[in-house]
């Protein structure tokens, strides 16, 4: 560390070349954290899919009839199921778009954990049929308290007397802790109240949610399932939760190929330029280099120095530009999740490769500066030949 | 001398010893290339696809939709009110009289692509017979049309492209199996291009449904729309509301294409804010390299405005030279590219092909020269200022 102050001073022998050469390293690792943040978010919601639950829907898309459940409820293996549907609107105007899930009341708390309510608000959506239970990090957005009559406007869900007004009364939150989706629209209703109030689709679901007692044999309970309607005009696919995830976000489009494209031209021409300014700063510095060799610095320490600079240059600017990321994810998350998205984090993996990728970049820039200090000869430079 | 001779003999000068400072002029060009490169492509995607969306629509054809529905995917139709629509005026009539209209069903089917990877979802429509009244930028490719009553299908030409389905291919839903006896296209790309049609009452009868999504019609003359809209949001028992095709084309793109819009101009940006740093250092440094040269010109009674516009040229020069380049790229790799997107959680994602055009390229262009403009400004401005005593003892 007696070098420290050598190493330092090294670095800012020119102020705007150095000060130019953080700033683009800082966006470069800013970009970096940013697109692998996202990255990672759709990859964490995939991977909390659980694989002891599975999941049955049409493959078709449209609504399945709720007279399979009892069907399901008896093959082997399978422990619990409940069911639920969709039904999407929006408060007041387009732009505060909700998703209700008409859920079954009684067994939907059980079967998913993640939500966690009081056994309080529970109770209250089982006893009121026009009860709603609120995303927490929502209902505090709006202002709801218990006991506000909320009108929903429905999108897919008309009702029988020909009006798409639907009026909850808000009896409580729920929050999934630890969720990218936290600040998401979401709202539970009681699967009751839809049903017998929707025109169209009476007596339907939109999927099936199943428990298995063993997850090793989650293929062979789907086939199970899935053959118990392979004639009936409503087929059904069943799949694990966490291959269901997997198949939404394969639905998303090219998210990863864009991603490492993208990162990967921003880090080539970062290479390209490092590499070119370090050569620069070693270039000015020969006769230096030179006379510190006279004064009895071994050719390693030289080449040490200049590597040292190096990773000190591009580690502290792509430290900088990570923790930028990280702030600035949370909010970018929060404005996006008005429109259903999932919320934003940068993840510590996502900190630790970055810092992987600086110190590589600082070694494969520096090396060819290092290499050639190493090499110098006293003579030669003291020369200028 | 004149002034513009003098110019020319030092930007002549200055871009015959470029070589020698390859290293921090390449920093240039391969900065912005890469810059460029990344804002073409994801630009490219978002004109593919409004083209794509908006090329499905067209300002003669209107789009029935149940009152309410935000798309197709929302909408039910009952079967029948159907034949009460269909004699709604403002609907074109063909020889014999008949409405130029289908009602149209709508339904997902799971392909497996044959190229491996998981298994995507695809739009199955179910169409009438008058289609190709109805829509004659439709075309078959390959195979024929299918028949009516046979578990028939034809599919788009991005699916054969993607997916690799075609004419031959079987596919297995709804207890059937399901052949693919044509690929066709539309002369202007389109969403149908992602689709498979097939007949719409074969589709309901596999599905046992007796509603369709929607209702698409050619309009008699200009004021068919108004018309049209008119009789059936007259008509309480209908639920219905009628659209401009390519209205309701734009409206259901506009927001998807805004985000794209805004990630590529973001990250466009971002990304042109490191390449201009980049820029800077390396025309510093070009400026420093030539010091003793440029207080040679200036002593001998160059001035220092043609020194200035000779630094801009060389970054104007390898800007353009790194926009070309990273156009090339873009065009390379994505030009044509299937890509596939969700317009929203409710429908199968859209392919579409993306597409660098003329006009991105000349946008890629002038961002490039912007951001070597902006590079080159202060670099030049501290050429010019160089004191020319003090650079020209430096060499001694």
């Amino acid at each position: 560390m007696k070098y420290f102050r050598l190493i330092w001073t090294g670095l800012w022998r020119k102020k705007v070349r150095t000060i130019f050469t953080m700033l683009s390293i800082i966006v470069a690792f800013l970009l970096f954290g940013m697109l692998q943040g996202i990255d990672t978010t759709f990859k964490h919601l995939v991977d909390q899919g659980r694989l002891n639950v599975l999941v049955t829907q049409n493959p078709a898309g449209l609504p399945l009839p709720l007279a399979d459940l009892a069907q399901i409820q008896a093959v082997r293996g399978v422990t619990r199921v409940t069911y639920r549907g969709l039904f999407i609107g929006d408060y007041q105007s387009l732009r505060n778009i909700m998703i209700v899930l008409p859920i079954d009341s009684e067994n939907f708390f059980a079967e998913n954990a993640q939500f966690s309510v009081s056994q309080r608000d529970r109770d209250a959506l089982l006893h009121t049929r026009t009860g709603v239970l609120v995303m927490k990090t929502v209902a505090e957005r709006l202002g709801w308290k218990v006991g506000d009559r909320i009108p929903i406007q429905a999108l897919n869900a008309r009702k029988k007397d020909g009006t798409a007004t639907w009026t909850f009364d808000f009896v409580g939150t729920f929050d999934i802790p630890n969720s990218p989706i936290r600040e998401e629209p979401l709202l539970l209703m009681n699967y009751d109240y839809f049903d017998t109030g929707r025109a169209t689709d009476t007596g339907t679901v939109m999927l099936y949610q199943e428990t298995i007692a063993d997850a090793s044999q989650a293929a062979a309970i789907g086939n199970a399932i899935d053959n118990l309607f392979a004639n009936s005009p409503n087929r059904t696919h069943t799949e694990t939760e966490r291959a269901s995830a997997q198949g939404q976000l394969a639905q998303l489009g090219d998210l990863d190929f864009f991603v490492e494209a993208i990162v990967g031209a921003a880090f080539a021409t970062l290479l390209l330029l490092t590499g070119t300014t370090l050569m620069q700063a070693y270039r000015e510095r020969i006769r230096e280099f030179a006379v510190m060799k006279t004064i009895g610095f071994t050719d390693r320490r030289i080449s040490v120095l200049v590597l040292s600079e190096a990773v000190l240059l591009t580690l502290g600017s792509a430290l900088l530009g990570l923790l930028i990321a990280r702030v600035l994810l949370p909010t970018i998350g929060s404005q996006l999740s008005r429109f259903g998205l999932p919320g934003l984090e940068l993840p510590g993996i996502v900190l630790l490769i970055g810092i992987g990728f600086a110190v590589l970049l600082a070694l494969v820039s520096a090396v060819p500066a290092a290499v050639r200090a190493e090499r110098l000869s006293i003579v030669d430079a003291l020369a200028m030949r | 001398m004149s002034v513009f001779r003098q110019i020319l003999a030092v930007v002549g000068m200055n871009l015959r010893n470029l070589p020698t400072r390859i290293g921090p002029s390449l920093v240039i060009v391969v900065g912005i290339a890469g810059v460029v490169a990344v804002l073409l492509s994801v630009l490219a995607m978002a004109v593919g696809f409004s083209q794509t969306i908006a090329g499905g629509g067209s300002p003669d054809r209107a789009l029935i939709l149940s009152g309410g529905a935000l798309g197709e995917a929302m909408s039910s139709i009952p079967g029948d009110s159907v034949p009460n629509i269909l004699n709604a005026p403002g609907i074109a009539k063909d020889a014999q009289g008949r409405p130029i209209a289908a009602a149209e069903a709508l339904a997902q089917v799971q392909i497996n692509p044959q190229r491996g990877g998981k298994p995507i979802n695809v739009a199955l429509r179910g169409v009438g017979s008058i289609e190709s009244e109805l829509r004659p930028e439709i075309h078959i490719v390959a195979g024929r049309m299918f028949r009516s009553g046979l578990h028939e299908l034809v599919v788009g030409r991005n699916l054969r492209e993607r997916y690799g389905l075609d004419v031959g291919s079987h596919l297995q839903f709804q207890n059937g199996d399901w052949v693919v006896v044509g690929v066709f296209a539309s002369t202007h790309s389109s969403t149908l291009d992602a689709q498979i049609l097939t007949d719409a009452q074969t589709l309901l009868a596999a599905y046992q449904r007796s509603w369709f999504q929607s209702i698409t019609v050619r309009l008699a003359g200009p004021h068919g729309l108004d018309e049209l809209k008119h009789a059936l949001t007259g008509d309480p028992t209908l639920h219905v509301d009628a659209y401009s095709e390519s209205g309701y084309a734009a409206a259901q793109s506009s927001a998807l294409n805004a985000v794209l819009r805004f990630i590529g101009y973001f990250i466009g940006g971002m990304m042109a804010g490191g390449a201009l740093f980049g820029a800077l250092n390396s025309l510093y440094a070009s400026v420093s390299s030539r010091s003793v040269e440029i207080a040679t010109l200036r002593a001998i009674g160059f001035g220092s405005s043609s020194v200035v516009i000779s630094v801009l040229t060389e970054a104007l020069l390898l800007s353009v030279a790194g926009a070309l380049a990273g156009a090339f790229f873009a065009w390379l790799f994505f030009n044509g590219h299937i890509s596939s997107m969700q317009l929203n959680g409710l429908q199968p994602p859209t392919a579409f092909a993306m597409a660098v055009t003329p006009n991105l390229v000349v946008l890629g262009i002038i961002w490039a020269c912007v951001i070597g403009f902006a590079g080159g400004l202060f670099p030049a401005l501290r050429a010019a200022r160089l004191p020319i005593a003090k650079a020209l003892t430096a060499l001694v």
